[in-house]
């Protein structure tokens, strides 16, 4: 008698399980350095940019529902009703594609509980492999002014963690409907380090920006190739403090800001 | 004690370098007018600098997709509107403006909608009543009717306005993020939680039981 009746406890438990894990779908989680990246654009000071690479190694990629919504401004990310996420260390090239690319797939959950990923998380580290080795962030790019054409590789070791809210832009993103497709998106603002001609000098954008002139004083042979410690000991220290302040902010999901934890 | 010492140091030491950071942040703010149930947002960058003629899109938690509804911020950087308040839930209010933006998240549940105003005519919201209008000459529409009348009409209420978006309320249950379970979900999980409990009490009951 009572082996039945645990028989029939773990046949409606597992009932139970397998009626709540139904309503899955396939989460795709993507990376976007946007336009800036993709096409090039003049920053603040003048400098037509454009970039053959931007190189970022991602770890701790996941997606959350949170209940209720995260609010990046309240600090970190503390509770969870359903998280996903992605394995190991991604290497991914934000200037991968041609200037109408799409944006980058770094990688899917096939079967993540459906609803509503209003969160977003992920840590830039070093590389522990491959061409970036050592570093967490690389920005390999060209920069041309009044005739003047500069070669720039600006490689980054410092570590970063983005916890962000949900998407915000033109299209609803991190809505999962079961047996369908959704996706979340790790957005990058390099318009935040190099400033953006196309908006005004006075806007708060460009005025935390360093732009490219404090870069194009360093350049040897129209060459710079610097790491972020090399910089520490180049530029003033204003400049480097201009500099390293604005890094954390190159983490979006969209438009919408994130909160970043820096752990040295 | 000295290695306790040593290690509250360390998590000091982390603490003070967990630097939070949210840069060209926007700053939104909402109050919800207590009298009408109309809510206003606000927004601006960490600045102080105002995100005036913003894009404002809302959206209601019954619809995450379509936006409920959309608007411009005025030259304040503020924004009013008066959501639908049997529609609990968090609704996702988004500003944007050139290339940068924020959300909000409101808590809306039905016990924040506002009292009606009374109105003139104190019968006017009675329920199971009729209607009953009369224009100049005395023609007298009673009951339920569609009708056009054009020209100058006075029009007064004898009786009072039948409220006929009233509906019976729903029975439903729902998990903490809102997803709702089916009846027979609820079934099998009270079960399971019953059965649970008969199979726990047979268990000490068995060790009790002498040898």
């Amino acid at each position: 008698m009572r082996k039945i009746i645990v028989l029939l406890f773990l046949i409606i438990s597992i009932s139970v399980a397998t009626a709540q894990d139904d309503a899955t779908g396939t989460l795709e989680f993507r990376a976007n350095g946007e336009d800036f990246v993709r096409q090039g654009f003049v920053s603040k000071d003048g400098w037509n940019i454009s970039f053959d690479h931007i190189w970022v190694s991602l770890s701790n990629v996941r997606a959350h529902q949170t209940n209720p919504p995260y609010d990046p401004f309240a600090g970190e990310l503390t509770r969870s009703a359903q998280m996903v996420g992605l394995p190991g260390q991604l290497i991914v090239d934000l200037a991968e594609g041609d200037a109408d690319a799409d944006t980058i797939l770094i990688g899917t959950v096939e079967d993540a509980p459906e609803g509503f990923y209003n969160a977003v998380a992920w840590m830039m580290t070093p590389a522990d492999e491959g061409d970036i080795e050592g570093y967490s962030l690389v920005i390999d790019g060209v920069a041309e002014r009044d005739g003047e054409t500069i070669e720039f590789m600006m490689r980054i070791e410092e570590d970063f963690t983005y916890t962000c809210g949900a998407f915000v832009g033109d299209e609803r993103k991190g809505v999962l409907p079961a047996d369908d497709t959704g996706d979340v998106e790790l957005t990058f603002h390099f318009d935040h380090i190099f400033g953006d001609a196309g908006s005004p000098l006075d806007d708060s954008l460009n005025v935390e920006a360093p732009g490219f002139d404090m870069f194009a004083a360093l350049a040897t042979d129209g060459i710079i190739d610097v790491s972020l410690s090399d910089l520490e000991m180049a530029l003033s220290s204003e400049d480097y403090a201009m500099f390293i302040n604005v890094l954390p902010s190159l983490g979006h999901t969209g438009e919408g800001h994130c909160f970043e934890s820096n752990l040295e | 004690m000295k290695r306790f010492a040593k290690l509250f140091f360390a998590v000091y030491i982390v603490m003070l370098n967990t630097v939070p950071i949210l840069a060209h942040g926007v700053r939104i703010n909402h109050t919800i007018d207590a009298t009408t149930g109309a809510i206003t947002i606000t927004a601006a960058f960490d600045t102080g600098e105002v995100l005036d003629e913003a894009a404002v899109i809302i959206f209601a938690p019954n619809d995450l997709i379509n936006p409920w509804s959309t608007g411009v911020m005025d030259e304040t950087g503020a924004y009013t509107f008066t959501p639908d308040y049997s529609i609990e839930g968090y609704w996702d209010i988004q500003i944007r403006k050139a290339g940068h933006g924020g959300l909000i998240n409101i808590a809306i549940t039905a016990d924040m909608m506002p009292e009606e105003v009374p109105q003139d005519d104190e019968t006017a919201s009675e329920p199971q009543s009729t209607v009953t209008l009369s224009d100049g000459s005395q023609i007298v529409i009673s009951g339920d009717a569609q009708f056009q009348v054009n020209g100058d009409i006075v029009i007064s209420a004898t009786g009072s306005i039948h409220d006929a978006t009233t509906t019976e309320p729903q029975v439903s249950a729902s998990d903490a993020l809102g997803n709702g379970f089916t009846p027979a979900q609820i079934v099998i999980m009270s079960i399971s939680i019953i059965w649970g409990c008969i199979g726990t009490a047979l268990y000490f009951a068995r060790r009790k039981s002498p040898q």
